[in-house]
C-alpha cells in the first residue's frame, strides 16, 4: 500500500538570537534543530502515534507537517506534490487537507464567535458548499462528533472542556480532511471526559476512514488509539512499527524506559520501595550529544554509543535506532 | 499505627453574595504516621481545597462551618490565625504542582532556603551548609555552584526538586504533595516519584499526595480516599480499590483509563461532566452520571459505610443491599 502523507529528510531549524556582540567576536550563527532527518509514512486508515517527553520536537514535526514552520530540508508528499514547494495560493487550496487539532481548547476557540460562525467561516472561506447547504452541513457536522444544533449558536465560554475539544474537532472535519493531526487532544482533559474524546476518535476513525497523526505524551493513551508508533527523542525518530510490537517487545532501551517509567495502576506495585529507573535530564537541543543522542542516560551505552551515530533500517517494519537493540523481552507478556 | 492528622466531618464552603459553593463538604480521613496517603478525583471536585483547608490556607470567601482537624492531638480549626502559622510550612509543608508559580523568580535558591531556615540561630555560614547539603539531599547535581542560582536557571524536574529543599528544610512531618508530578515528563515523573519515596523513608514523614493520576496514586500510596464533588466518595487501601472498586464513580474512572494490556477494548467513558458546586444535592452528587441511580440516591445522602476491610464507599447500593 502507498503511503498517503511520506516525510523524507524533514529537517527544522531555528536560527537562536544572534547579538551584535556575537558578530564582533566573529562567533559562529547557532541554530536549534528541532526536527532532525525524519522520515516517516503515513497509511491510509492509520493512526500513527508520536510520543516523547516535552521539547523531543513532536510538536515541531507536526506543525512542519501542517506547514505552520517552513522546513530547512526535506520533503513532505501527500497525494504526490510536496507541499513544502507549493505557492502560497496553492498551499491555501491545499490546507483543507490536513487539519489540526491543538491540546488546549480553551486558547484554540475564538472566544468572541459562536460554533456556527465558526464553522460557516471555514466552509464558505474554502468554498466546500454552496450557501444554502451550509446549515445542513453544519448540522451534520455537530452530530458528527456528538454535539447537536442546539449547541450551534452558543460561544464556546458556555461548553465544558470535553464540548470545547469536540468543537476543535468539529472544525478540523469541516474541510473533509485526509489527515488529522491531533497534538496531544486529551492532555487538558479529565480522565472521564478523555475516555470520551478518544472514543470520538476512533468512531471518527472508522466512520470516515481518517488518517490521523497523534500526538500524545501518555503511552496508554498512544497504545490504546494508534496502529503504529513512533518513539521521538531530541529531533530524531528513535523506535518506529507497529504499536503492539512496540508495547510488546521495545527494543531501543530508550522506549523500553518510557514504558517503565509511566505509573501505572494496572500492576502492584510496593509504593515503600524507590523505584528510580532514569537518571539525568533531557539534554538541550542546542548542544546535542555525539554518537547516538540517549547515550548520556542510556543504561546499556558503549564507547562506540558515544562515538557513532546509529543508524536506522528504514526498510524495516519495526525500525530502531540503536547500535545494541533488546531483541529478547525476558518479561514478556507482563506489560 | 497512630494516626498524625484526623480529619473529621471537614465543612468548607465559598460563602459569595448570591450562591454558597459547597467546596468541602462533609469530609472524613485519617492519614497514619509514616504512610503516604492519596487524594484523587478530577479538577475542581475539592482535593487541593481540602489540603488548604487543613492550614486554613483557603482563598477569600471561603470559611470552615463545621469539622475538626487533628493533628497530633491538637485541633488545627480551633487555632487562631497567628497560631496556626506555627504549624504551616515547619509541621506540615505543602508542595505544588507548578514550581515556576510558587518559587519566587527574583530571589537566589539560596535566599529562598534561608527563608525556612530563619529563627533557628544558625550563622549565615551554617545557614549555607544546610542549604547546600538539602540540594544534595534532592539529588540537584552540583549544589555548591546550583544554590547560588535563580530558578529560570533550573530545568523543570530540577524546580520541583528545588521546591522539595525548600520545603524540608523546616523538617516537616506531614508532606502534603499537590500534584507534584503532573507538569513533567514521565522520565522525571518517576524520579521525583523515587525521591519523595527516598525521601520519606529517609525523614520519617507522612505524606499526603493530591493527584488526578490513578497511576500516580498505585506508584506512591497505601491508602486513597476519591472525591466528587467536595465529597469523599470511597476511601480504602491502594490495591484494594483497584481490585474491588465500589463506588460507581471509582468504577467508571478506572473503566474509562486505557489498560495497559493491549486488548484494544471499547473505553467506557463516564457519560455526562461533572455538577456545580454552587448547587445543592439532597442525594448523591453522582446520582445523575450514575449508571445504577434510584430515586432513593437523588433525595437522600449515602454515608460512607463498609465495603470490605478497611474499605468505605459511599453508596446506597453498596454493603448490605446492594
Amino acid at each position: 500500500m502507498d503511503a498517503l502523507l511520506h516525510i523524507e529528510d524533514l529537517t527544522v531549524a531555528f536560527d537562536l538570537k544572534y547579538r551584535i556582540t556575537d558578530a564582533l567576536a566573529r562567533r559562529e550563527r547557532k541554530k536549534l534543530i528541532a526536527v532532525d532527518e525524519v522520515d516517516l509514512d503515513l497509511m491510509p486508515g492509520d493512526t500513527l502515534g508520536l510520543v516523547g517527553e516535552s521539547g523531543c520536537g513532536k510538536t515541531s514535526l507536526a506543525r512542519a507537517i501542517m506547514g505552520l514552520y517552513r522546513p530547512s530540508e526535506g520533503r513532505i508528499v501527500l497525494g504526490g506534490t510536496d507541499r513544502t514547494k507549493l505557492s502560497g495560493s496553492e498551499f491555501r487550496r491545499s490546507c483543507g487537507d490536513i487539519q489540526m487539532v491543538f491540546q488546549d481548547p480553551y486558547s484554540s476557540l475564538n472566544p468572541r464567535m459562536t460554533v456556527r460562525q465558526m464553522l460557516k467561516e471555514e466552509l464558505v472561506k474554502h468554498r466546500m458548499c454552496g450557501k444554502s447547504e451550509i446549515p445542513g452541513r453544519i448540522r451534520d457536522i455537530l452530530e458528527m462528533v456528538g454535539l447537536s444544533e442546539e449547541h450551534a449558536d452558543r460561544y464556546p465560554s458556555s461548553f465544558s472542556g470535553g464540548q470545547r475539544q469536540r468543537i476543535c474537532i468539529a472544525r478540523a472535519l469541516a474541510l473533509n480532511p485526509k489527515i488529522i493531526v491531533a497534538d496531544e487532544p486529551v492532555s487538558a482533559l479529565d480522565v472521564s471526559i478523555q475516555a470520551q474524546i478518544l472514543n470520538l476518535f476512533v468512531e471518527l476513525q472508522k466512520k470516515l476512514n481518517l488518517t490521523i497523526l497523534f500526538i500524545s505524551h501518555d503511552l496508554q493513551v498512544v497504545r490504546y488509539i494508534s496502529s503504529h508508533v513512533a518513539v521521538m527523542y531530541l529531533g530524531r525518530i528513535m523506535e518506529y512499527g507497529e504499536a503492539e510490537e512496540i508495547f510488546r517487545h521495545p527494543r531501543h532501551p530508550y522506549t523500553r524506559i518510557l514504558l517503565e517509567a509511566a505509573p501505572r495502576m494496572d500492576v502492584p506495585v510496593n509504593p515503600d520501595e524507590v523505584r528510580e529507573i532514569i537518571h539525568g535530564e533531557l539534554p538541550s537541543p542546542m548542544n546535542l550529544p555525539t554518537g547516538c543522542r540517549f547515550h548520556p542516560r542510556c543504561p546499556c551505552a558503549t564507547e562506540l554509543c558515544a562515538k557513532e551515530e546509529p543508524l536506522f533500517d528504514r526498510s524495516a517494519s519495526h525500525r530502531c535506532a540503536c547500535h545494541y537493540p533488546i531483541m529478547e523481552d525476558p518479561d514478556d507478556g507482563q506489560r | 499505627m497512630e494516626n498524625i492528622l484526623e480529619v473529621r466531618n471537614l465543612k468548607m464552603y465559598y460563602c459569595g453574595r448570591r450562591e454558597t459553593v459547597r467546596a468541602v463538604d462533609d469530609v472524613s480521613f485519617s492519614v497514619r504516621a509514616g504512610e503516604t496517603f492519596g487524594i484523587v478525583g478530577e479538577s475542581g471536585c475539592g482535593k487541593s481545597t481540602v489540603c488548604r483547608t487543613l492550614v486554613q490556607m483557603q482563598p477569600a470567601p471561603g470559611k470552615i462551618l463545621g469539622g475538626q482537624v487533628i493533628y497530633r492531638g491538637k485541633d488545627l480549626t480551633s487555632l487562631s490565625e497567628k497560631e496556626v502559622r506555627a504549624y504551616r510550612g515547619t509541621e506540615i509543608g505543602m508542595i505544588f504542582q507548578n514550581p515556576m508559580t510558587s518559587l519566587n523568580p527574583v530571589m537566589k535558591i539560596r535566599d529562598q532556603i534561608f527563608e525556612s531556615l530563619k529563627g533557628r540561630g544558625l550563622t549565615k555560614k551554617e545557614m549555607l551548609d544546610q542549604a547546600v547539603s538539602l540540594l544534595r539531599l534532592v539529588d540537584i547535581p552540583d549544589p555548591e555552584k546550583r544554590v547560588s542560582e535563580y530558578v529560570h536557571q533550573f530545568s523543570g524536574g530540577m524546580r520541583q526538586r528545588a521546591m522539595i529543599a525548600i520545603t524540608l528544610a523546616a523538617r516537616p512531618k506531614l508532606l502534603i504533595a499537590d500534584e507534584p508530578t503532573t507538569a513533567l515528563d514521565v522520565t522525571i515523573q518517576n524520579q521525583i516519584i523515587s525521591l519523595i519515596a527516598r525521601l520519606k523513608k529517609e525523614l520519617g514523614m507522612s505524606v499526603i499526595v493530591i493527584t488526578h493520576d490513578l497511576g500516580v496514586v498505585n506508584e506512591m500510596c497505601s491508602r486513597v480516599a476519591v472525591m466528587y464533588a467536595g465529597r469523599i466518595v470511597e476511601t480504602a487501601a491502594t490495591r484494594e480499590l483497584f481490585d474491588s472498586p465500589a463506588h460507581p464513580y471509582t468504577k467508571g474512572l478506572i473503566a474509562s483509563l486505557p489498560r495497559g494490556d493491549g486488548s484494544g477494548d471499547s473505553l467506557k467513558p463516564i457519560p455526562g461532566a461533572p455538577p456545580s458546586l454552587a448547587g445543592e444535592f439532597p442525594g448523591c452528587a453522582f446520582a445523575d452520571r450514575c449508571p445504577h441511580a434510584t430515586d432513593r440516591c437523588r433525595t437522600e445522602r449515602p454515608e460512607l459505610r463498609p465495603a470490605g476491610p478497611e474499605h468505605f464507599a459511599a453508596c446506597h447500593l453498596t454493603g448490605g443491599n446492594a
